[in-house]
């Protein structure tokens, strides 16, 4: 698209009078401002002379003159006008020259200066009192206070920027293109001002609206938009890449994500309106039902949430079992990756998003230094943040070898890791791409066991997620308990998903990929801030799979609460934003997906749902034993005999096997250790329930919202340790 | 014309064993019912009842298990005990005896191919306990040894295999099979704890202490959870984690009466408590097989060729004989060898707990004879068995026949069975004294108020002329909680003593005093 001009639209019925004098005066602004300039005229077949006199000034200036096409009305011939411009800066003025075609000059400083929309206000009018007061109730009625627009919206002159047009979808009726248009470029987030000018009397020529028919369209119109749903629109890229700057607008708000997934599988919208509506729906049945038959409700609540945990007791078995009877990691042999020829090996891309942890850059140069494989074919992409001038300054002034880039994301929203992987992907020159945090020790072979990795297996494996697990594991209770829990996911629960080739939740990091591949999944959603869970989730629903390679990538676990509080409500968020993502069409989900629908309802909504009762269900148990006289009775009321017996069945059954798999999951990793630590586990669980909770809230009061989780609490003892020590574990 | 390749004959051993040792079991079984010993054990009979009580009764429901007995059993038995011909025939708890008996010879088999050991030892130790007359008979009632036999064994087997590839999944497994052992007899408690010691040990010793608390935690807390279910099942049921430790019923209320009536030999007494043990295993067992699978055992661990591993793992199977010594000597078992302690057999069966263990080390044993004497020494064997179950009365029917765990109730039984069936009321009787009774009457359990019928025994043994048309207790024993509880109630002069034998007395509300009998009683739940 040319930028560097202005197309005019001048929509005409017969309008054979006024049109010369229009383009005359039209030519003298746009010769004032230097800008190359095209004047279209659609004519909506004029029974005067109108088109001969278009054509005859198409001699003398810019003009272009195209006879309409489509339906009556003016709008139809805006947008077919429009669909005709070739520069970037688009305006339309009615022809009958009650608009002085001089304001564009002021119109076009306003979009110089940034604005995307510039309308024309009409503070002087030239018109009969009538007219001028029925154009005023109606801005005041349906463009102010319904829509919150202090704009004239139904200005026959407006000027904007084409990309403005371009994100939006219209289907004007005759008289209702103005507010439609306001309306969208005002919700995707475009800067919209006005300029002051006088409504004159119409020279010549007659007047195409009828008073009374064309209000009543335009004022239902005004009506549809504002209950209408507001979905979010596409911001298209820049277009030196295909993701490049584009992004999503939605709600007022542009948020620029470099990439082109699709709004309706992104969590810029948390809920689809069907969601809220259920959502609702059961809280007012809920409460309504507490009202009416009190008993009956919790009994049926409970018997509902009996059955779920029932059914996860075994989904867990079975995944555990399959997990330790058949490991599904991929092995590689020793000599294959010793003897690799590193000649022939390709481009392997690392992006290591950093925001505000410059105290752990050192540590993570020294790991990709310590990688095997030939640096000359390393391209690692530093990824900074323009507002984060402290990891800058260390960036800049420390020194980085030649296969480090540093790559600066410019400033937008969302705020997100996976929006700076996203603009990183852009840049990546590999063949391969794998994503570490900044504070990540990887296993020293990993990129060699990946790259052997995807040779050996077939095209539908789109991601290789290595384990990842702590090494400050024993700084504090904390961190052993939260290994512990890494060591189950990574080591049984991960491999276990595997196994029955269901949807995987990739881990934050250490997820690689052929990087054709990750384009063609239109990279991260920017919104969603467990990210990794969502693309784990997508790629399994478009049909590929996931595999675990047997190599670890050790990162630092969080050692304060407050801190793993944030990071683990993050994620829990993360998780309650894919699962809405993805059951914005159950049916379809379950008809596409089979009995996976089922495990994912298990793997990703349950696991949170868990964390959510869990705490009432510890307090009944307890309240059962504790205060047995008072409460036992009614306790016993609310579970009938079956309901009894399965929801017995699974706080004793149920909570032993979780508890039971950390051990299994710290054997496996060989954290012998860690083994005692997992008594404790439920005060483990206590603190990730809260998590849950400001999970929740945060869900629904800023949902893309990324809680910064810090790192470099555990630089000091790193430094102390040597790579070997860190990587002991790795075997080649 | 399509051809299918002939399955190896190696491949068909086990199924095959399988189905022989199932033929078997069945045979055995149907022997045994026949001849009318399946149900001689007092014990047999109040296992059955137990697993009754759960699904019919006056307060059916899983509470009925509990007390001192374990409760795996009981709970296995739920799926068919509701039938009256599985539950008065004994099927319903000789079933699982059945299913374990076939399962603990393939664990045999498999246990010494896992070592090394040649098929024709292998089947030679598999006919040893199979042969064996006492596993027959216990296979063929609703007895609990043999499915402790099956869950020991297999735990010692995953343990092997533990041993010898270090694989998490067998030492979970191992684990696993524990834990289930620990909820059919105290002897898997032992065994917990035990094997637990042998990992702990072992993995510190050709490892690292770390490695070894570990794993032994690992092991532990899955072996030893049904023993903490165990303390919980009692803590909610009677409000007392150790209620089957120190309550009335309990073995160690048994071994007091016992100890002060000074029949308690063995309690202190280590060099007792061996021997009386290892007479019951030579009884159980015989002596032949006892020697050579003490012979096998000794050639098994000095035997250098074997890794550490193994010698050691097998070291597991000697738990049930280590238990039983020690809770002899500490007086937390009893067990009389008649002549040697006591007048009776009484759980002489016990001894049966070692057959599995023996039968894979005199299998041993003959694997490692020379080959010129591996044939003959096999015959032996198998004679010397083949000629104790056909000339031999096993021990554990002694027992059962004659030994204190029998105790002759048909003449009360017959007489509730006469007289009960097609007259309305309800039978006050205690379950823990007179379970047997309760058996053998073949009426529905939903006709008695026993222990477990809450409100209805704290009530009937208040006013019992209110609720119980019969009473069945042993006058004057203070043992029989019936009697204990209502002998100075006001209501038992209401009563008249219809009849009066020597091991029970039954008591009949006398007809002027039946309408004080709640109708819901005398209708409702008949």
């Amino acid at each position: 698209m040319n930028t560097q001009g202005v197309s005019i639209v001048i929509p005409t019925l017969n309008e054979a009078g006024s049109l010369a004098e229009l383009c005359e005066r039209l030519e003298v602004t746009f010769s004032h401002t230097g800008m190359r300039h095209e004047l279209i005229v659609i004519d909506d077949h004029s029974d005067d002379d109108t088109v001969e006199v278009a054509e005859q000034l198409a001699q003398q200036y810019p003009v272009r003159v195209y006879l309409k096409e489509g339906t009556p009305g003016k709008a139809q011939s805006l947008l077919e006008g429009f669909a005709r411009t070739k520069y970037g800066i688009v305006g339309f003025i009615d022809a009958d020259l009650q608009y002085p075609p001089e304001a564009f000059g002021e119109m076009f400083d306003a979009i110089v200066a940034g604005y995307d929309v510039v309308t024309a206000n009409r503070v002087t009018h030239e018109e009969p009192a009538v007219r001028v007061l029925m154009s005023k109730l109606f801005t005041y009625f349906f463009v102010r206070l319904l829509h919150g627009l202090p704009f004239d919206a139904q200005a026959g002159m407006k000027l904007f920027r084409k990309d403005v047009l371009q994100e939006m979808t219209l289907a004007p009726t005759p008289w209702t293109f103005d507010l439609a248009f306001l309306v969208k470029a005002h919700a995707n987030g475009r800067y919209l001002t006005s300029v002051d000018i006088t409504f004159h009397t119409r020279k010549a020529g007659k007047s195409k609206v009828k008073l009374l028919s064309s209000s009543l369209e335009i004022m239902k119109e005004a009506v549809r938009l504002r209950f209408a749903r507001r979905r979010p629109a596409t911001i298209n890229a820049l277009g030196d890449h295909p993701t490049l700057g584009a992004g999503i607008a939605y709600r007022q708000k542009r948020f620029i994500t470099h990439t082109t997934l699709p709004h309706h599988v992104s969590a810029v919208e948390t809920f689809a309106p069907w969601q809220k509506i259920g959502l609702a729906l059961g809280v007012a049945i809920m409460a309504l039902g507490l009202v009416v038959n009190p008993l009956g409700t919790v009994m049926i609540a409970v018997a509902g949430i009996t059955l779920v945990y029932f059914l996860d007791v075994f989904f867990n078995l079975y995944l555990v079992k399959k997990s330790l009877t058949s490991p599904p990691e991929i092995q590689i042999p020793t000599s294959v990756l010793e003897n690799m020829d590193e000649a022939s090996l390709p481009i392997y891309s690392i992006l290591c998003p950093l925001y505000k942890e410059a105290k752990v850059l050192p540590g993570f140069l020294k790991a990709i230094e310590a990688l095997e494989w030939p640096k000359k074919k390393l391209d690692v992409i530093l990824l900074l943040e323009e507002d984060d001038e402290e990891t800058l300054a260390v960036a800049q002034g420390h020194p980085l070898p030649s296969y480090v880039t540093l790559l600066i994301v410019p400033h937008s929203e969302p705020k997100t890791k996976p929006k700076a992987c996203n603009y990183g992907l852009i840049y990546a020159r590999g063949e391969y791409v794998v994503i570490y945090d900044a504070e990540d020790v990887p296993d020293p072979w990993q990129l060699k066991k990946a790259y052997y990795a995807f040779g050996h297996v077939g095209p539908e494996v789109r991601c290789l997620q290595a384990k990842l697990n702590y090494f400050n594991h024993d700084q504090n209770l904390l961190t052993r308990l939260f290994t512990a829990e890494y060591s189950l996911w990574f080591d049984v629960m991960l491999t276990g998903m595997q196994t029955i080739n269901t949807t995987i939740p990739l881990g934050g990091t250490s997820n690689h990929f052929r990087t054709a591949d990750l384009m063609s999944l239109e990279g991260w959603d920017a919104f969603n801030v467990t990210e990794d869970c969502d693309l784990g989730t997508r790629l399994f629903r478009w049909g590929y799979k996931t595999a675990v390679i047997d190599s670890v990538t050790l990162e630092e676990a969080n050692s304060r609460l407050k801190n793993w509080i944030r990071q683990r409500s993050r994620w829990l968020k993360g998780y309650l934003q894919t699962y809405f993502v993805h059951m914005r069409h159950p049916w379809q989900f379950v008809r596409e997906n089979g009995w996976h629908a089922l495990a994912f309802q298990f793997i990703v909504g349950g696991k949170v749902l868990f964390i959510l009762i869990n705490p009432i269900m510890w307090l009944m148990t307890i309240g059962y034993f504790v205060a047995y006289s008072w409460l036992a009775e009614t306790i016993e009321l609310l579970f009938p005999t079956v309901i009894f017996a399965m929801a017995a069945f699974s706080l004793i059954f149920g909570n032993f096997l979780q508890f039971y798999y950390y051990m299994i999951g710290c054997a496996k990793r060989q954290q012998w250790h860690l083994m005692k630590y997992v008594y404790l586990l439920p005060v483990y669980w206590l603190i990730t329930s809260v998590a849950g909770y400001v999970a929740v809230y945060q869900l629904l009061r800023k949902p893309h919202y990324w809680e910064k989780t810090h790192h470099g609490l555990y630089v000091e003892p790193l430094q102390a340790q040597t790579h070997e020590t860190l990587t002991a574990h790795s075997t080649p | 014309m399509k051809h299918s390749l002939p399955i190896p004959l190696h491949n068909m051993r086990l199924p095959l064993l399988i189905a022989v040792l199932t033929a078997v079991s069945v045979i055995s079984f149907i022997y045994y019912g026949s001849s009318g010993l399946a149900l001689v054990y007092n014990d047999a009979r109040s296992h059955l009842n137990i697993g009754r009580r759960v699904v019919e009764g006056l307060t059916p429901g899983l509470p009925q298990i509990g007390s001192v007995w374990l409760p795996l059993t009981h709970f296995l038995m739920i799926g068919t005990i509701w039938n009256d011909f599985m539950w008065h025939s004994g099927l319903a708890g000789a079933i699982q005896s059945m299913i374990a008996f076939v399962a603990t010879g393939g664990i045999i088999y498999l246990y010494l191919r896992e070592i090394g050991v040649g098929v024709l030892s292998r089947l030679v130790a598999v006919s040893l306990f199979v042969l064996n007359v006492n596993v027959l008979y216990l296979q063929s009632t609703a007895m609990t040894e043999l499915m402790l036999l099956l869950t020991m064994t297999m735990g010692a087997y995953r343990l092997l295999r533990w041993f010898k590839s270090d694989s998490l999944i067998y030492l979970i497994g191992a684990a696993f099979w524990v834990m289930l052992s620990t909820l059919v007899r105290y002897d898997g408690w032992f065994l917990c704890v035990f094997s637990t010691t042998l990992v702990f040990g072992y993995t510190w010793w050709v490892k690292n202490y770390r490695e070894g608390e570990g794993k032994a935690i690992l092991f532990f807390t899955l072996a030893g959870f049904g023993i903490f279910l165990w303390l919980l099942w009692n803590w909610l049921i009677f409000k007392d984690p150790l209620y089957f430790a120190f309550g009335p019923y309990s073995a160690h209320t048994q071994q007091s009466q016992l100890e002060s009536a000074g029949i308690l030999a063995t309690k202190h007494n280590l060099w007792f408590s061996i021997k009386v043990y290892v007479y019951a295993m030579a009884y159980n067992i015989g002596v032949v097989p006892l020697v050579a699978g003490a012979v096998g055992a000794l050639l098994l661990w000095f035997n250098k060729r074997f890794s550490p591993a193994i010698r050691i793992a097998s070291v597991s199977l000697l738990a049930p004989l280590l238990f039983n010594i020690i809770a002899l000597f500490l007086g937390h078992s009893v067990l009389f060898i008649e002549g040697l302690s006591g007048q009776s057999w009484f759980n002489v069966r016990y001894g049966i707990m070692m057959m599995p263990s023996i039968a894979i080390f005199v299998g041993y044993g003959l694997h490692v004879l020379p080959r010129v004497i591996k044939m003959p020494a096999a015959a032996g064997v198998i004679t010397v068995a083949l000629f104790a179950l056909l000339y031999q009365e096993g021990v554990t029917i002694l027992d059962a026949k004659y030994g204190s765990s029998q105790k002759n109730v048909s003449q009360v039984s017959a007489w509730l069975h006469a007289h009960v069936p097609d007259q309305e009321g309800l039978v006050l009787i205690s379950a823990a004294s007179h379970d047997a009774i309760i058996f053998s009457s073949g009426l529905p359990m939903k006709r008695f108020i026993h222990e477990g019928t809450g409100d209805w025994w704290r009530q009937a043994t208040q006013t019992p002329d209110h609720w119980a048309r019969w009473i069945v207790m042993r006058t004057y024993s203070e043992e029989d909680s019936t009697y204990r509880l209502i002998k100075d109630t006001p209501g038992l002069q209401y009563y008249t003593k219809v009849q009066a034998y020597p091991f029970a007395d039954v008591y009949e509300l006398k007809p002027q005093y039946l309408p004080r009998m709640s109708q819901k009683i005398a209708q409702g739940v008949q």
